[in-house]
Parts: structure tokens; sequence; C-alpha cells
């Protein structure tokens, strides 16, 4: 991250400012000096941020060297009935063997009758199947998920939308997502046990299911979007702006790397960020023009020519090439409710007056003189 | 223990921890008097209950001498073991359904003291005040956050380590120690 969008929490938490305040050396001592001179506004940041990792204290409870014995005496003891596996080849055969010799009386007495061996010999037969299940179960299991249970593995979810493809589901906590072409969302598999959380690259929808416990939160580019139950979208494609825009309920916003950097956005509100820059703009946005995509509809209202050829190339999965240059300032309007790629080719040539050959997933645009 | 008061002198961990894979028991020794005292400490910041940590902290032993012959393939033992441990926390915090230890009970109490972060120039500078400031607000942080910074502060773990540690990712990891540094930076940024 680069230094100039710190505040006072990127500063405390870099391993090379801590180490600065904690251990200063001639080195560090130039770097920083160097740095408050170039950015002297930073100079009440740094100082909040040096008296909180000076002053970094932990209530610590130490325990003492007998606690430390009794504990390993405890964990000795329970080792000891815990040696197991060398022995379980032999235990197996002499575990039936002992089971037959539990009922030798009864095997020999009901010798007479028939009926009654025929039931032993069964119930034998039962007895040593389940006893050798049982061995089994309780000597060769552990051996084979033995990791599992000391640590699971975290498993990641990934679902990813093509570009031409949307694709709609539920997410585990009985969210929904709308993720529009071009675009992937991933996350923990049934989530974390405190939180919800999730990292969107490209644009989704989400009407979030009510759960007060675990904060339902999107990461994408620099921006944490927390919500408790609500819907909102988030379009955040690589290298072009990042809009955030609430349909209902209440968000917040954090964008570590920003001033001001925690932003409550009301219904009807949405913020921008400019790639590579880090000031916010907080906007109305209108909600037909914001969920135009969920609805399968494309709205280009004054929108530039360039722009309209990515949000093709994404919706339709094309690539769409201009034969000579557009006119510069083309800017085109119009409004295409579930159209085929040609019918929108079609509508949009009359006004920006440009030929189209459409060759499988080619589209070459010629601009009339 | 035997080692420890036999010979003063430990042997590394990597030596105990071969031991341990091949089913020796002085292994599971060697590794425990390594880093209980770490991990004690570790688990009583989280949960400040003797008995309860302990419990855990004796389940993550006993798990590693049961399945001692599948531990060859861990390459650091000390996010092994504390991963073990916080997951074995988390688990049992789950288990207990008891979200607050904020009651501290006499035996508990006489353990507490505060711990500044460490410094050769900390004296000059830090106030007594502040720190215990700083400790009491660390205190009252969701659990997840003050791992993360009891991990990044005092047990000296890099941000890699770390998550790998609380099973989260980078960015997440990074995500909670902000978030714990805004609220002690609100505490503090009153009496500039």
């Amino acid at each position: 991250m680069c230094k100039e969008s710190y505040t006072v929490e990127d500063f405390v938490l870099d391993p090379e400012f801590q180490k600065w305040i904690l251990h200063p050396n001639k080195d560090s001592n130039t770097y920083w000096d160097d740095f408050l001179s170039k950015h002297p506004h930073f100079k009440g940041d740094i100082a909040l941020a040096k008296k909180i990792v000076v002053n970094m204290s932990r209530r610590s409870t130490k325990v003492n060297d007998d606690q430390l014995a009794a504990t390993w005496y405890r964990i000795e003891q329970m080792a000891e009935t815990t040696t197991f596996s060398e022995k379980e080849p032999s235990i197996v055969p002499l575990n039936a063997e002992t089971t037959l010799k539990n009922h030798p009386k009864e095997v020999y007495y009901t010798d007479s009758r028939l009926g009654h061996q025929q039931f032993y010999r069964l119930l034998a037969i039962l007895v040593i199947t389940f006893g050798l299940a049982i061995c089994f179960n309780l000597f060769l299991a552990p051996e084979e998920t033995p990791l599992a249970e000391v640590l699971p593995e975290v498993v990641l979810e990934n679902h990813f939308a093509p570009p031409g493809v949307k694709s709609s589901f539920n997410l585990p906590d009985g969210s929904k997502v709308m993720l529009n072409a071009g675009s992937s969302l991933s996350y923990v598999r049934g989530f974390e046990s405190h939180q919800r959380f999730m990292e969107l690259e490209g644009e989704a929808f989400f009407e979030v299911a009510k759960d007060v416990n675990r904060p339902f939160k999107v990461k994408s580019g620099d921006a944490i979007t927390t919500a408790l139950g609500t819907s909102f979208n988030i379009k955040a494609y690589d290298g072009s702006h990042l809009d955030i825009s609430l349909i209902s309920g209440k968000v917040e916003v954090l964008i570590p790397s920003a001033e001001n950097s925690v932003l409550q956005l009301e219904k009807g509100q949405g913020i921008r960020m400019k790639p590579g820059r880090n000031t916010l703009e907080v906007f109305e946005f209108d909600e037909d023009l914001i969920l135009a995509w969920t609805r399968k509809t494309i709205v280009f209202r004054n929108t530039p020519i360039y722009q309209i050829k990515n949000v093709l190339e994404n919706w339709y999965g094309v690539k769409i090439t201009f034969m000579n240059s557009p006119e510069r300032d083309l800017e085109i309007s119009g409004k295409f409710i579930d159209q085929s790629l040609e019918n929108v080719l079609k509508g949009l040539s009359h006004s920006a007056r440009f030929k189209f050959v459409l060759k499988d997933d080619q589209v070459f645009l010629t601009f009339n003189p | 223990m035997k080692i420890i008061r036999d010979a003063q002198v430990l042997k590394s961990p990597e030596h105990y921890w071969n031991l341990l894979v091949r089913g020796d028991k002085i292994g599971l020794e060697g590794i425990y008097c390594q880093y209980a005292p770490e991990l004690f400490a570790f688990g009583m910041s989280l949960v400040p209950d003797y008995d309860f940590v302990q419990d855990c902290i004796q389940e993550v032993f006993l798990d590693i001498w049961k399945y001692h012959r599948n531990l060859h393939g861990v390459s650091n033992i000390k996010i092994y073991l504390f991963k073990s441990t916080s997951h074995k926390i988390f688990k049992e915090i789950k288990r207990a359904k008891k979200t607050d230890w904020a009651e501290l009970n006499e035996e508990n109490l006489s353990l507490v003291s505060i711990e500044p972060v460490e410094s050769e120039l900390v004296k000059l500078q830090a106030k007594e005040y502040l720190q215990v400031r700083v400790a009491n607000v660390l205190e009252k942080l969701p659990k997840r956050q003050k791992q993360v910074l009891n991990h990044l502060f005092f047990d000296h773990f890099t941000y890699e380590e770390v998550a790998k540690i609380m099973g989260i990712n980078l960015r997440s990891t990074y995500t909670l120690a902000w978030k714990a540094i805004t609220t002690v930076k609100k505490h503090l940024s009153g009496d500039r």
C-alpha cells in the first residue's frame, strides 16, 4: 500500500513503522524524517500512531511453574492410557475368542436341542461380526481421519459468472445473490461463525438475510461493505470506478485507504470511488438504472461509446473491434430489455451511425464518416 | 517435569518433534516444555479462566499424542500449535455457550499484570495510565480482534502467520487488526 493514503491505523499496523518506534536505528530515522519532511501534514497522524504503538499493552495472565507442571502431569496420565496402536493386530482375534469363551456353558448345555444350538451359533456369528466392527472403528478409524479432527481445513467456495452469463444463487445463510457477467464471488464454505465474509470482483446485487449476530460483509476493491439485513448493489470491475448503491435498509462502508473511511449509507444513496484516488463521492441514484442489469435491461444515458463497448463485451461475452475511430465525445442513450446483441447493435447503429458485422463472438464496427 | 528440572538446556523443538512423531513420550514432554508457557499466555489472553484454558491445552497435547504418526508433514511447529489451540478454544467457547468471562475469579486475578509491548525506549515515552487504558480497551474487544492484536504485537507473528493461525485470509486479518486499532485510537485520541 502506498503510504500517501495511510491513516493512523495503517501506520500503527505497518511493521516498519512499529520497528521505527520501538527499535529505532539510523536508517529508519532517516527514512521517516525524510517522509515527514515530504509529507508534513502527516505529523498529527504519526504522533497519534506513535502514541498507540508505544502504549500498546495487554493484560497478561502468566501461569506459574506449578500450574504448568500440574497440567503436564494430567497430560502424562491421560497419554498413558492412550497407548493404543501397537497392540491392535492382536486385539481383533483375541476379542472374538474371549467373546466365545464367555458363552461356553450355554453352548454345551443346550447341545441336545438343535434349535437352540442354531440360535447360539447365530448369536456367536453376530457377536463376532459386531465385535470386529467395533474393534475396527475403535482402533483403525482414528488413523484415517486424524488431522481433520485437529485442524479442519478452510474450504473456499467460488462462484464465477463468465462474460456473457449472469448467475443467481442463494448463499448458505439464505441471502440471495445475483452475479453480473464477468464477476466472481468467493467465501469460506458455510461462512465463519462470527461473520458472513465474502470477496467480490465485478458486480453483484445482494438481498441479505437477517442475522444480527453475523454481519454480512462484502469486500470489493478497497471497500468493505457491512450489512445486517438489507439489499444493495456493488459494482467493482477492475480498473473501473467502484460503486456501492443501497436499495433498502442500512449499510456501513469501510474504506481503509480513504479519508473519512467509515460511511453510513441511507436508502437511495450510493458512494463512488474513482480508481487510484482516495476521495469518495456520495451520489443519489436511480434504482432503475442501477438495477437494470438484474432485470435483463441495458440502459445507456449519454454513455460514451468506449464505455458502451465494455458493457456490451461483458454482457454478451463478445469482442468488439472498432474498424475506424468514432467521433470523439460520441455519447449515446438507449434502453434494451432482454434483447439479442444483433437487435441492440441495430438500435444503436441509427443514433451512432455505424455499420456492424457480427461473426461468432466477434463484432466489427465501422463508423460512417 | 523431568526435562526442565534435570537439564537446564533444552534441545531444539525440531529434535523433540521428531521424537514425538516416532511415538516417544520424551518428545511430547519436550514440546510441552517449549511451548506450554506461550500457549497458556495466549489462551488466557483470550479467555481469562485458568481451568478452561488448561482443559483446552491438555486436549491439544493429547490430540498430537494420539495422532503423532501424522505430524511429520507439519512445517512450522509453533504455528501448528497456536492454530490447534486457537481452534480448540473457539470450539469449546461455542460448546460451552459461554461468551462472557468478564468476571475474573480471585485465583485468576492474582495472575493478572499489565504487559507492555517490548521496546528499549518504551520507558522514556510510555505513560502507565495510558498502558492500563489500552489494556482495558483490548480486554473489551471482540475475541477475534483481540487475538489478532495479541499475535501481532505480543507474540511477534507476521500477518501471514496470523492468517494461518486464525484460518482466514490476509485481507481479513488486516481488517480485523484495523478495526481493533480504530477502537484503541478512539480511546487515546481524546488527550492528544
